[in-house]
């Protein structure tokens, strides 16, 4: 290692390993075979560090379904492997430039086999078998659009399972495997687009490859962008969309028009594969055009990324009008209630969230709360100063290039090549809103909509705390234990990130939870679901909760009801204490033809907020369970038949009420 | 020399004709058509890049990054087009299209780089040394230990066991014949009592049931005959060791 370290701190003098764009080089230097592997520098070596982590991840999950209580020990240990290294290594400025994008690949590929690992034989996410289920449609209509009752606007919006359909018909891989390789393809490319469009708006391939770093520390970036759903595939087109933009809008790089054609397969993807990333995009491209019109009128860039963006807005509404027309219906509601939550926590009208707090009232460990806390806190602490630099400098006059002293003189002429840079701008105005959005966390609605917006928002804290974090390198107090300063500071946001993300249920697999999406998918739900599969008629409509919703869509083939494809709540059927009129006539509006009842609902509190969906009869502050001689009372009912029992779970045959009601 | 140079484009059509015999043919072998079917959709991006790119300065990265997203996107939008053609998006029509439109785009690229004298691009060789190279297929290794470990841990995850029981339709609908079955997914080989009755009637008595884990009992009665509509048709299931317990029921009303 050390050997590698030297001959990779040699290689770091020729430089020609940058872009030729951004960083041209007078003279061609001769390069050898060994030259060229030592620029791998610690490459190599990070790269099985990694692999062992994975490997003690993978024993932690083993450890975790066995109910070994320290199994989290091995989760968090393995990330820190991963993530420190690394983190110390891309702080040097003098390793290659493949080193650092071998390193960023291998990070974000390492986080995305975290996940893989957690349910490496199926899909076992909640919003993972919404996508599977348009998948399962695609391959077995041979066409798109069939209605998807789980999630309507899936189907609409077909990007992902498009491409995951032709890998499986083309290579005969089920959709689970097709749409694994898939995503892990997506990641790969998806740090690349992140590391180039950093390093293009900075000019610099260290700042790239800390600003691409610290993206993963986004509270979504492990699992929720890791799995088969939407925006694990748009996010790494938008990036490099927005690492097209940044490119093309340079004047070096050659003709608008050519790269624009190639943008356009990219823009049109995004468009059809994820409604909200797309309206991100066109926020960005928008902002980042009016920052060009005002700070940089004569580069003439305001009228390029403007015109990218008329064309991405007219395609995005075309689709939304045209195709995906109940996009608000689905978003809206989410909005409206945090909204209303928000104002009534400021009008003291209601209590709100508490913070790392379950619904079932379980609370997170305490070192949990202080790191989620501290990683909040960190990031807020650093942001004014990236602020103030990319206002300040070099983007006006003084160049921060001067401060970061280890960049060498070249790079120093790049950065200030760029020093109006709007993308730089815009993000620094992005970042404002990162504030509002963790005020959305103190909410019960809002707080799906502060977490999901982070992987848009980090886009551009990554790189502004990232010009933050190098602006701070000049202060005297600083300057010897910056290095330290900058990992310690980073693993916690990272672990932070990965705290405030995901509830520890989820994170790692483990025994039966009741309504625990991933920890709810087990064997005997999913034997129920096949059952349904091989003796009811397929696509019978069926109302049961929300994961054997799940299960019964994906392995038993058959429909079933929700709120969002039938604007019905069925729950109170199943809450009621009796099977009344009320009851009858729910199922009878809908034509339901069985009810599948899990008992086990009633043993525990839903670790999700609900059984069945949102808008259920049930107050989200109860602390009983839902009773078990509701879910029992079907079996008491005359003219309804009982055709499945297996302990838990029954499936009752409701069909004759709608045939005689 | 011109092989060497031309070697990507006649990759993409190996690889376009070897698919397409493949799914055509409906030859299935194993390993092979799941790798050719991933390098169809990256070859199609890096053709589609080098012939429309042409003049582009792309940096060798810039290249990747590109090969990778439009074939990803190309796919996609190729399935949208797919959609709106009769033969929807099947195995065969997907890899017609996509070998059809690598293949025109390599006969361009073929064109394109004998007509004109390419201007110099700046790549850079790929190589690692023998450590290197140990210690990156030491890591693939590990990652493979990995994936099975924890394949092993989901499929061997300890939970508990349950017996399943039905009796519904032919769901064939083919015959007036009712399914009995019971399916054991408990941890051992249990041994069941199955009694089938209307009211007090016994219809059926089955005793001493042996089912090992994972093993489906399954008969066929025929309850046409039964006239009374009031009272439903019940069949409780009890385990050998606990014959006076219930242990699952299901019951029928007769339409």
């Amino acid at each position: 290692m050390g050997k590698e370290m030297a001959q990779s701190m040699q290689v770091s003098n020729i430089q020609t390993t940058l872009d030729p764009v951004a960083f041209p080089v007078s003279s061609k230097p001769v390069v050898t075979a060994k030259t060229e592997a030592a620029r791998w520098g610690w490459f190599p070596a990070l790269v099985l560090l990694n692999s062992c982590a994975l490997l003690i991840v993978s024993l932690g999950y083993t450890l975790n379904r066995m109910n070994v209580e320290w199994a989290a020990v091995l989760y968090w240990l393995s990330l820190i492997i991963i993530f420190v290294p690394t983190a110390y290594r891309l702080l040097s400025p003098s390793i290659a430039r493949r080193e650092r994008i071998g390193l960023i690949v291998a990070l974000g590929l390492a986080l995305y086999l975290v996940k893989i690992l957690h349910s490496p034989v199926d899909f076992t996410f909640y919003d993972e078998f919404l996508h599977w289920n348009t998948a399962n449609h695609i391959l077995s209509t041979a066409h798109l659009f069939t209605p998807n009752p789980l999630l309507p606007v899936s189907s609409l919006y077909p990007g992902l399972e498009i491409i995951t359909t032709a890998l499986s018909n083309l290579s005969g891989f089920s959709v689970v495997t097709s749409g694994m390789v898939i995503l892990g393809i997506a990641r790969i490319a998806f740090m690349l687009g992140l590391y180039l469009f950093y390093e293009r708006i900075s000019s610099s391939p260290q700042i790239g490859g800390i600003a691409a770093l610290l993206y993963t520390a986004n509270s979504n970036f492990i699992f929720f962008d890791s799995q088969f759903s939407y925006e694990s595939l748009s996010l790494p087109i938008a990036v490099t969309v927005l690492f097209l933009v940044a490119y093309s809008t340079t004047k070096a790089t050659g003709k608008f028009l050519q790269h624009l054609l190639l943008m356009l397969p990219l823009i049109f993807v995004v468009a059809f594969t994820h409604h909200l990333t797309s309206y991100v995009m066109i926020g960005i491209l928008f902002l980042w055009a009016i920052v060009a019109l005002l700070k940089n009128y004569k580069s003439g860039e305001w009228i390029r990324v403007g015109m990218i963006s008329m064309i991405a807005l007219g395609i995005t509404l075309g689709w939304s009008v045209y195709v995906g027309s109940t996009t608000s219906d689905y978003l809206a509601p989410v909005i409206r209630n945090s909204i209303a939550e928000i104002s009534g926590l400021i009008l003291d009208e209601n209590s709100g969230r508490e913070l790392f707090q379950g619904t079932n009232g379980q609370s997170s460990a305490v070192w949990e709360r202080v790191v989620g806390i501290g990683a909040v806190a960190f990031i807020l602490i650093i942001l004014p100063f990236g602020i103030f630099e990319i206002v300040r400098s070099p983007f006006q006059q003084s160049p921060l290039g001067k401060k970061i002293t280890l960049l060498r003189a070249d790079l120093l002429q790049a950065w200030q090549r760029y020093r109006s840079n709007s993308a730089a701008f815009a993000f620094a105005i992005i970042v404002l809103f990162h504030p509002i959005m963790q005020s959305f966390r103190l909410t019960s609605a809002g707080w799906e909509i502060a977490n999901r917006s982070s992987e848009f928002i980090f886009w551009a804290i990554a790189f502004v705390v990232t010009i933050g974090f190098f602006s701070l390198k000049s202060k005297a107090f600083l300057r010897p234990y910056w290095k330290v300063a900058f990992v310690v500071w980073a693993s916690v946001v990272f672990i932070g990130g990965g705290i405030s993300g995901w509830p520890p249920w989820a994170r790692l697999p483990g025994s039966y939870l009741v309504s625990a999406d991933t920890r709810s998918i087990e064997p005997q739900g999913i034997a129920a679901a096949k059952w349904a599969g091989e003796f009811l008629k397929p696509e019978s409509l069926i109302g049961t909760d929300r994961i054997n919703s799940l299960l019964v869509a994906i392995y038993g083939h058959q429909r079933p009801i929700t709120h969002l494809a039938d604007k019905t709540y069925l729950a109170s059927v199943f809450f009621s204490p009796n099977f009344g009129d009320s009851e009858r006539e729910l199922i009878n509006r809908v034509k339901a033809n069985y009810l599948v009842v899990d008992e086990r609902l009633s043993a525990n509190l839903p670790l999700v907020g609900v059984y069945f969906e949102a808008g259920e009869p049930r107050d989200k502050y109860d602390d009983t369970p839902i009773s078990l001689e509701a879910l029992e009372k079907f079996r008491r009912i005359n003219s309804i038949s009982q055709p499945f029992d297996d302990g838990n779970i029954q499936i009752y045959d409701v069909s004759s009420i709608h045939v005689n009601p | 020399m011109l092989i060497r140079k031309q070697s990507d484009l006649l990759l993409g059509v190996l690889v376009a004709v070897l698919l397409s015999a493949l799914i055509l043919l409906d030859i299935n072998i194993v390993i092979l058509r799941p790798v050719l079917a991933v390098m169809l959709i990256l070859l199609l991006g890096h053709t589609v890049l080098t012939v429309w790119a042409r003049g582009l300065i792309l940096h060798q990265a810039v290249r990747i990054l590109m090969s990778i997203m439009l074939g990803l996107t190309l796919t996609a939008l190729i399935g949208l087009i797919l959609n709106y053609t009769s033969w929807g998006l099947t195995p065969q029509s997907w890899v017609l299209l996509l070998s059809g439109i690598l293949l025109v785009h390599v006969l361009i690229a073929f064109i394109q780089r004998r007509q004109f004298i390419e201007s110099p691009e700046q790549t850079h060789r790929l190589t690692f040394n023998f450590g290197q190279g140990v210690m990156l297929i030491l890591a693939v290794l590990v990652v493979g230990i990995s994936i099975m470990v924890a394949q092993i841990g989901s499929l061997n995850q300890p939970r508990p066991g349950f017996t399943q029981l039905w009796m519904t339709a032919d769901p064939s609908n083919n015959s007036s014949a009712t399914f009995l079955g019971i399916r054991n997914e408990e941890a051992d080989t249990l041994s069941y009592n199955l009694v089938v009755t209307q009211g007090t009637e016994v219809l059926q008595d089955y005793q001493s049931l042996q089912l090992r884990v994972g093993e489906t009992w399954q008969r066929s009665v025929d309850l046409s005959s039964l006239t009374e509509k009031n009272v439903p048709v019940e069949a409780v299931l009890y385990r050998s060791d606990k014959p006076d317990e219930p242990y699952r029921s299901v019951k029928l009303w007769l339409k």
